[in-house]
């Protein structure tokens, strides 16, 4: 990982860098995005109707579509939650909720330049009104995701049983 | 390390718990309002506990699923609709109905 | 007498010249005759011979006179002499072969015996002769070829010389002395020859008695060896030590005809005894140590205390030592065999059935047979030891063969339980790496187990959503143009139902159109709806979009509260507008 630049800077960025990549940031983003998801699952599986209605709104999905969506995606939000936050299959789980976010933040896009004016659904369907806000932060959360399928190595489940079993 | 991720977990379970338990025992009750739509009319609101209840008019029950959200009472129909009430005080709910009216809901018992 | 010779020559007379003859004649026949009757009786040839000296010298008228007897086979001279000096008689008795050889030498014939004497005068003696020279007649004769001999007369006492009658008597006489002589020695050899075919006889007799005894003995002997053989005939099939002991005791008892006996064998290192009994004997079984208690005190009256491996011993007072086996007296024989210090065994018989006790020589058959009987037993027992090795061999090769077959399932267990290690180790190691990496099977697990959650959740949900609308799943609700729409609605025949949410119906519906969200449906429509209606109207519904379809939704609940005339707008507010109706605001 060599950088070309001005040396002065060259001994500064892998500080950086390694402050950057810290384990234990990468675990607080996991821990985070983990619980986040966790908890925004909670209301769309309570409420799925809500929620459709939510997906509806939007006017992307295809009317066929909009119930299954509302009934498997919550869940998909809740295992890899679950997933991230115990740090098992870190990287799979961190990758399909980088998708997830990705998804959303590009429906809050179309709807922003749409001009609809709906909700997020992010939470609870009386949530706020959507704006460039909504989608701001939904990039942050994808950028730690992604983060986090990069850099994530602390406190794996999987990292015992790797110590483990290299010694076979 | 498998310790850590339980007690996250553990947390996170009870969290959840106390998310859809923690309603708040002081809203149940049996509330009635006036039907702005037709004087006559009694809607009569009935909050249950584990956040069920009912929503009554011209005898008509539909069931509903409340839940309290800070100064806010949310009613939830299964056809897909949220409805926030506001507490104003203690023993009354004002319900805002689009096109409907506002439905001021008085505790009656 | 001897004047009558004499007499004669002188005597003129022929009358008495033969009187004197006849005289003489019978003087002769007398005198042969007493002499024959005087040899008649005597068998020895010295009294013979001494006899017929006697006579002779007598008739005669000799002074003195010899007779020699000569056994040639057995060289034996007998002298008789009368009358000689006994000086000369001993010099004669010297030389008394040389006296043969003179005379008979010369004249020895070949053929058969020639008794007749001969007589050699005075003349006609050699010259030198060891005899007196006073011998005047002599005779030599032989009887067979063994005996020779001779009698010699001296001179007459009168004087006178031998006359020719003279010698016809001595010839006689010596024929008469011949004819006694060879009847003496006759009898005499028939007498040895008597002798001897007695001696031969009773010789013979001892002989035949000899062969008598032989005889019986080898039929004995042979006897003992038919049973040894029919013994060693019986036995030799067998290998089992039971079957021996009982065949071997059954044999003793035929061979010496006993009815009653025992034979018992005792192992004393196995601390086992096998015990076989035939006629009233009381205990078929015995334990080792009874068994211990009777060998030893059988060893007490045991003839031969030694011990030795392979023998047989006699027992004394065998009724006493097995009073309990055989009661009263019934065991008469009993030996005792040694087959080696670990394994003796006793043999009892009860009383034969003349009553006697076994002779020497049955005992020996006994002890013979006993012997046979060790040494089959002795094979039977190595037989058994054989057979107890094979066992165990064969046990051992089992349980080797067990182990090695154990062994291979073994081995051939490690081999499938490493390649299974190999494998779960690869696929461990191979889990492993993918901890580290993320892969399609992951994302489609999350999306397998998000739908499994989300339906069962759904299902078991009283607030649950139907997972396919339903207008995909049931007939669809018969639509109305906006034509017929609007004149139903001019008619008053017919309400029209804008389904979308209020904030939408806010910005734009249809003139007259009452709002009844989908989502709200039974809130509202008791509230606004329901008195609008009568079954006969029709009620229009609109309101959808690519996400949902309102007007279907509300149709149906419409439909489920039995109001028939239900119907959608096609189209929805656009056909309307199109139309140009009227829209609010």
């Amino acid at each position: 990982m060599e950088k070309t630049g001005i040396p002065g800077k060259a001994v500064k960025r892998p500080v950086l860098r390694k402050a950057m990549t810290h384990p234990y940031l990468v675990l607080a983003f996991r821990i985070y995005i983990g619980s986040l998801f966790v908890y925004a699952s909670m209301y769309k599986i309570n409420y799925a109707s809500e929620f459709a209605e939510t997906i509806a709104s939007y006017q992307l999905v295809p009317y066929w579509a909009v119930n299954l969506l509302a009934l498997v995606m919550p869940w998909m939000e809740l295992i890899c939650g679950l997933f991230l936050v115990i740090g098992f299959r870190t990287k799979s789980a961190a990758a399909t909720i980088a998708g997830l976010l990705a998804l959303f933040s590009a429906a809050v896009a179309i709807s922003l330049f749409r001009d609809l004016p709906i909700g997020c659904g992010c939470f609870h369907a009386l949530g706020e009104q959507m704006s460039w806000k909504t989608l701001l932060r939904d990039l942050v959360w994808l950028g730690m995701a992604v983060h986090v399928y990069l850099f994530d190595s602390a406190l794996q489940v999987e990292k015992r049983f790797a110590l483990a079993i290299r010694d076979i | 390390m498998l310790r850590s991720a339980l007690i996250i977990l553990f947390m996170l379970l009870l969290g959840s718990a106390a998310y859809s338990c923690g309603q708040g025992p002081d809203l149940q009750g049996r509330y009635e309002a006036v039907n702005p739509q037709h004087q006559g009319n009694v809607v009569v609101l009935a909050l249950r506990s584990a956040g069920k209840g009912s929503w009554t008019i011209e005898g008509e029950e539909v069931p509903i699923r409340w839940e309290r959200r800070n100064q806010e009472i949310w009613l939830h129909h299964k056809g897909g609709a949220v409805i926030a009430g506001k507490l104003v005080e203690a023993g009354r709910i004002d319900v805002e109905l689009p096109g409907l009216g506002r439905f001021l809901f008085l505790r009656k018992q | 007498m001897q004047s009558n010779a004499s007499q004669l020559k002188s005597a003129p007379d022929p009358e008495q010249k033969t009187r004197l003859e006849l005289d003489r004649k019978v003087f002769f026949l007398e005198t042969l005759l007493e002499t024959s009757r005087e040899l008649n009786g005597l068998i020895q040839p010295r009294r013979i011979m001494d006899a017929f000296l006697l006579m002779t010298m007598g008739s005669l008228g000799a002074a003195d006179g010899l007779v020699l007897l000569f056994n040639t086979r057995s060289r034996h001279a007998h002298l008789v002499h009368r009358g000689i000096p006994p000086a000369e008689a001993e010099h004669i008795e010297q030389n008394i072969w040389s006296i043969y050889e003179l005379y008979y030498t010369e004249e020895r014939p070949s053929g058969p015996s020639t008794s007749m004497p001969k007589l050699i005068t005075h003349d006609s003696l050699p010259e030198y002769s060891p005899l007196p020279g006073r011998m005047e007649a002599m005779i030599i004769w032989d009887i067979d070829q063994e005996y020779s001999g001779l009698v010699g007369l001296g001179k007459k006492i009168s004087g006178e010389p031998f006359e020719e009658d003279d010698y016809s008597l001595l010839l006689n006489l010596g024929n008469v002395l011949v004819s006694a002589l060879a009847h003496a020695l006759f009898t005499k050899n028939i007498e040895h020859l008597n002798a001897d075919l007695y001696k031969k006889n009773v010789g013979l007799k001892e002989s035949l008695g000899q062969a008598e005894r032989a005889r019986r003995d080898l039929q004995r002997k042979v006897h003992h060896l038919k049973s040894l053989y029919e013994l060693t005939a019986e036995l030799s099939p067998l290998i089992d030590s039971d079957q021996l002991l009982e065949s071997f005791l059954l044999t003793v008892m035929g061979t010496f005809g006993v009815s009653r006996g025992f034979a018992l064998v005792c192992e004393r290192t196995a601390r086992r005894v096998r015990m076989v009994s035939r006629g009233p004997a009381r205990q078929p079984h015995m334990s080792a140590d009874e068994a211990d208690r009777l060998l030893y005190r059988c060893l007490d009256s045991a003839e031969n205390r030694a011990l030795e491996p392979m023998t047989v011993t006699r027992l004394n007072d065998p009724e006493l030592l097995f009073e309990q086996i055989m009661p009263g007296a019934a065991v008469q024989t009993a030996i005792m065999l040694v087959i080696d210090r670990s394994h003796m065994s006793l043999v009892g018989l009860g009383p034969t059935l003349s009553g006697l006790p076994l002779s020497g020589e049955d005992e020996e058959l006994l002890r013979a047979q006993a012997a046979g009987f060790m040494v089959f037993l002795k094979n039977a027992r190595s037989f058994e030891a054989v057979q107890c090795l094979n066992q165990e061999l064969s046990e051992a090769n089992q349980e080797l063969r067990q182990t090695i077959a154990d062994l291979t399932e073994a081995r051939h267990t490690i081999k499938v339980l490493e390649k299974a290690k190999a494998t779960l180790k690869s696929i461990v190691q191979r889990e492993a790496d993918r901890i580290g990496r993320v892969s399609l099977l992951d994302f489609s697990l999350i999306l397998l187990a998000a739908l499994v959650l989300g339906f069962s959740f759904n299902l078991a949900n009283p607030n649950g959503i139907p997972i396919l609308p339903k207008s995909m799943l049931i007939a669809p609700v018969a639509g109305i143009d906006a034509a017929d729409a609007r004149r139903l609605q001019e008619a008053g025949l017919a309400v029209i139902v804008d389904a979308r949410p209020p904030e939408i119906y806010s910005q734009e519906h249809i003139a007259d159109a009452v709002n009844v969200p989908a989502t709200l449906f039974e809130i509202v429509f008791k509230m606004k709806l329901a008195r609008l209606l009568t079954p006969q109207t029709t009620v229009v519904v609109y309101g959808r979009n690519i996400s949902k379809r309102y007007d279907e939704l509300v149709a149906y609940q419409l439909l489920a509260r039995d109001h028939e005339q239900v119907r959608i707008l096609t189209e929805g507010m656009d056909s309307w507008k199109r139309q140009g109706f009227p829209v609010r605001p």
